[in-house]
């Protein structure tokens, strides 16, 4: 996909999936190259600029299988920005499905 | 190219960073390999994903640069974060160079020979109100005189305090357009990320 569509999107998708729940650095890269064919690479750069404005913020747990794993956590401000840029996808995406259908 | 080579030369184009934050990123990273080999990932597959650590680090490299500025609590501060921001991203995105540098050193230059200049200007106003304190003396108590001489002073007040204002204004358009100029850089770089 083109480049410059895809860094907004990726930017909506960790931020929905931190919506939902804690993550680690792996398991979020992970799950969100399950659907889609972005660089891994720049999802971790992502994440630090979330963490710098304060939508995301960090935290250290011990794991089962060896050393801690940093914890990825929305914070209230995330919450908030997020829930406006799902509400300006659905709007955008529902009116560019309206006009790919669009009989003229 | 292998993890260990991969985390040394990360490690290298990160130089830059406050050593607080490149242990961060390192250790990041070794967690991210961990949990990779835990899933049963190869290395070889990982480290493609990543891409090279030299375009790895440079988003990270340009963003820690322009949060100095905006952290920084003082403007020399700010300003010395401003030019090293500038050279950071001017040195990854080689257009720059041609449609930005030469522009931005101009305006760059005006503000700092301009300072100066808008500082004396701002100084004359004792001299010239008290050069006309003592013309009130030297004309005598007449009232055209006095009139004139306190709207002279009135007047110079104003350009002064006009010069001043507007020039504190342009320098902060001015940082503002740095900013921005950033920004647009960011975006740029990481455009360049996802295309190679």
């Amino acid at each position: 996909m083109n480049p410059q569509f895809n860094k907004g999107i990726l930017e909506m998708c960790v931020l929905a999936l931190l919506a939902k729940r804690d993550f680690y650095g792996f398991e979020l890269v992970e799950t969100i190259s399950n659907y889609t064919d972005i660089s891994e690479g720049t999802i971790y750069p992502l994440l630090r600029r979330l963490t710098q404005e304060k939508y995301v913020e960090t935290y250290l747990q011990e794991s089962t299988s060896g050393p801690p794993r940093k914890y990825y956590r929305m914070t209230r401000h995330g919450k908030k920005f997020t829930q406006e840029l799902i509400q300006d996808w659905k709007n955008f995406s529902a009116n560019v499905n309206k006009l790919i259908h669009l009989e003229v | 190219m292998n993890k260990q080579q991969f985390l040394s030369e990360l490690e290298k184009y990160l130089n830059d960073l406050s050593a607080e934050e490149r242990n961060d990123i390192l250790r990041d990273m070794e967690e991210y390999f961990r949990e990779a080999k835990s899933r049963g990932r190869s290395e070889e597959d990982v480290l493609e994903k990543l891409g090279s650590p030299k375009i790895f680090s440079e988003t990270i490299i340009a963003e820690a640069k322009v949060k100095r500025i905006r952290t920084a609590s003082t403007w020399p501060q700010k300003i010395s974060a401003g030019f090293g921001a500038l050279l950071a991203i001017l040195l990854l995105t080689p257009f720059n160079l041609i449609f930005v540098l030469l522009p931005l050193l101009l305006v760059t230059l005006m503000i700092i020979v301009g300072w100066p200049i808008v500082l004396a200007i701002a100084l004359s106003l004792p001299v010239v109100l008290l050069v006309l304190f003592f013309l009130i003396f030297e004309v005598g108590f007449k009232l055209f005189a006095l009139l004139s001489l306190l709207f002279f002073a009135i007047g110079w007040f104003g350009m002064v305090t006009a010069v001043v204002v507007g020039f504190f204004y342009v320098t902060l358009f001015y940082f503002k357009g740095v900013a921005k100029l950033f920004q647009w850089n960011i975006q740029f770089i990481k455009n360049r990320m996802k295309g190679e």
